[in-house]
């Protein structure tokens, strides 16, 4: 199964960049690539290598030593504080750690997605639901983070994530924390996603994980770089997934 | 505490922090400082007021008991006290000459001599009291010397020395108490701005999850305006339901003491406006300083 890009809209780009820590040594450099609208892509790499850094990067969460990135055809440099808002409502973020907000429920914690944007409190839980039963936690709307797995977390948190159906879904070890079965749900959610138009940017150490599914890898190492073309997805193996 | 508001749930979840919860109690007691103070200094002021505008254009004529020795009602018929009462009633600018009767002359004495008994054969001197037209200017000087060739022991009293050292007490009291609720109010808002800053360090990561999220600065800012607002109009109350019966039980106290003038009317209705008002000002300037201190620190987390 040959990838195949979906548009030729570059929804984010990389030109040049490099990016150093403080002592000098580099995350990686000089580092030119485009992700294309409605792709689905791996950012692959062992751990500390510098994938949240790129994703960051992405989100305007850090800026680059040097080179310009560019999302939605803007150059996230040039972006004023005034304007990052707006920015970063169009695209959907998924950590590791889930990053929910521990006082709040499942169902609150959702709905805040769209509430920061100016949607009433109301119409916000209503969608909220919506996309928890579409998630599979449609029983669980009223429990806070503590009393559910790590699993559900992290579909509360792509729930959250999609709410605002983003242009862009920029997924950091999403798969981090749960057992395979939990981590192959997630990856069909994703899929599922990226079906309906979502680019996706999913940064996994998982190997298992890439091997299963056909899309394109950016791979982090030691400062460089390496972009590997999808080859057909390895058999689909009951004790894996 | 959450005395007087709805619970609802905030996004940034300030009201279970340890520090918050004490908030309000702080604030009450602060704002019951600046109650005492402010209602204290505005009464005291006023009675200084009263008592300055009481010796305002007027002037007192002291005649010796040797110098007129007819005594009680008879005064008057002094022919020293004659002689002075239509020289005074030609000087330009008196509106009106009185002589001071002896009852009012006792009354004023009492406080000092208790007995009234004892009063009635002190050999008192004879006051004449003086009202002169405001614009009108005495020559304070001649008047004085041409009443001593009437009679060698007369004093004049023009109260300048009173006028002036009310003044002076009026407006150092008036000062002080500006300074002292300017002091008061500049600790409220250094509470309200420390306690944000504390709440903006503990719930960092809620902070950073909202603005991950896209939520504006001015959204995050408003969650900690309303919690200023709910901690500074709750400590306003708590300081009002403190503040009220102690001023009532000062202005019985000052009646039950005989001194009714120092604490007349008090709490007057200005006062009662302002303590009313008082806590919805405080909390609309400490959402003013935490919108402030938490844009300053969005903006440095934006560069």
């Amino acid at each position: 199964m040959a990838f195949q890009r979906r548009s030729s809209v570059e929804i984010v780009k990389f030109e040049q960049v490099g990016l150093y820590y403080p002592e000098g040594k580099p995350v990686f450099y000089n580092l030119s690539y485009s992700f294309f609208a409605g792709s689905f892509y791996f950012l692959t790499g062992p751990s500390g290598v510098g994938k949240s850094s790129l994703l960051k990067l992405i989100y305007r969460g850090l800026r680059p030593s040097e080179g310009v990135i560019s999302v939605f055809g803007r150059d996230v440099g040039t972006l004023s504080p005034a304007e990052l808002p707006a920015f970063r409502q169009r695209m959907g973020l998924v950590f590791q750690d889930c990053r929910l907000l521990k006082h709040l429920t499942a169902l609150d914690n959702v709905a805040l997605a769209l509430k920061v944007t100016g949607v009433d409190s109301r119409k916000s839980r209503s969608y909220a639901k919506e996309l928890l039963h579409w998630v599979g936690l449609g029983d669980y709307l009223n429990h806070v983070p503590d009393a559910l797995s790590d699993g559900q977390k992290q579909r509360v948190g792509i729930a959250r994530a999609v709410i605002t159906r983003p242009l862009l879904l920029l997924a950091d070890e999403p798969t981090g924390n749960v057992d395979d079965t939990a981590a192959y749900k997630l990856m069909l959610l994703f899929e599922e996603l990226n079906k309906i138009g979502t680019t996706v940017i999913l940064a996994t150490h998982d190997r298992e994980i890439v091997s299963h599914f056909p899309y394109p890898e950016l791979q982090l190492y030691q400062g460089q770089v390496t972009v590997n073309q999808p080859s057909a997805p390895a058999p689909y193996r009951q004790n894996n997934y | 505490m959450n005395l007087f508001f709805k619970k609802g749930i905030q996004d940034i979840p300030m009201t279970q922090e340890i520090g918050k919860q004490y908030l309000p109690w702080i604030i009450g007691l602060l704002v019951l400082l600046l109650l005492l103070v402010f209602t204290c200094a505005s009464s005291i002021g006023g009675t200084l007021l009263r008592w300055h505008g009481g010796f305002n254009n007027k002037l007192t004529i002291e005649v010796p008991f040797a110098d007129a020795t007819v005594t009680g009602a008879e005064k008057t018929a002094s022919p020293v006290i004659q002689q002075i009462l239509s020289f005074a009633q030609t000087i330009p600018g008196v509106l009106h000459v009185e002589v001071v009767e002896n009852e009012r002359l006792i009354a004023l004495l009492r406080p000092w001599v208790g007995q009234t008994e004892v009063l009635q054969d002190l050999e008192m001197p004879t006051l004449i009291d003086l009202e002169v037209d405001p614009g009108a200017t005495l020559d304070f000087e001649g008047l004085k010397q041409h009443l001593r060739g009437i009679s060698q022991g007369v004093r004049v009293e023009a109260y300048t020395r009173w006028h002036q050292m009310l003044a002076v007490m009026g407006q150092a009291i008036k000062t002080l108490s500006y300074a002292i609720v300017g002091f008061i109010l500049g600790a409220i808002f250094i509470v309200i701005s420390l306690m944000t800053k504390s709440s903006l360090a503990a719930y960092q990561d809620n902070i950073d999850i909202l603005r991950l999220i896209g939520a504006k600065n001015s959204y995050i800012t408003w969650q900690f305006q309303v919690q200023a607002f709910k901690a500074c109009f709750q400590g306003g109350l708590i300081g009002i339901m403190f503040a009220l019966p102690i001023l009532y039980f000062l202005s019985w106290l000052a009646r039950y003491l005989g001194i009714p003038e120092i604490f007349k009317d008090m709490p007057s209705t200005e006062v009662l406006v302002g303590v009313l008002v008082l806590p919805l000002a405080i909390s609309l300037l400490s959402m003013i300083v935490s919108r402030v201190t938490v844009l300053r620190t969005l903006v440095r987390l934006d560069r």
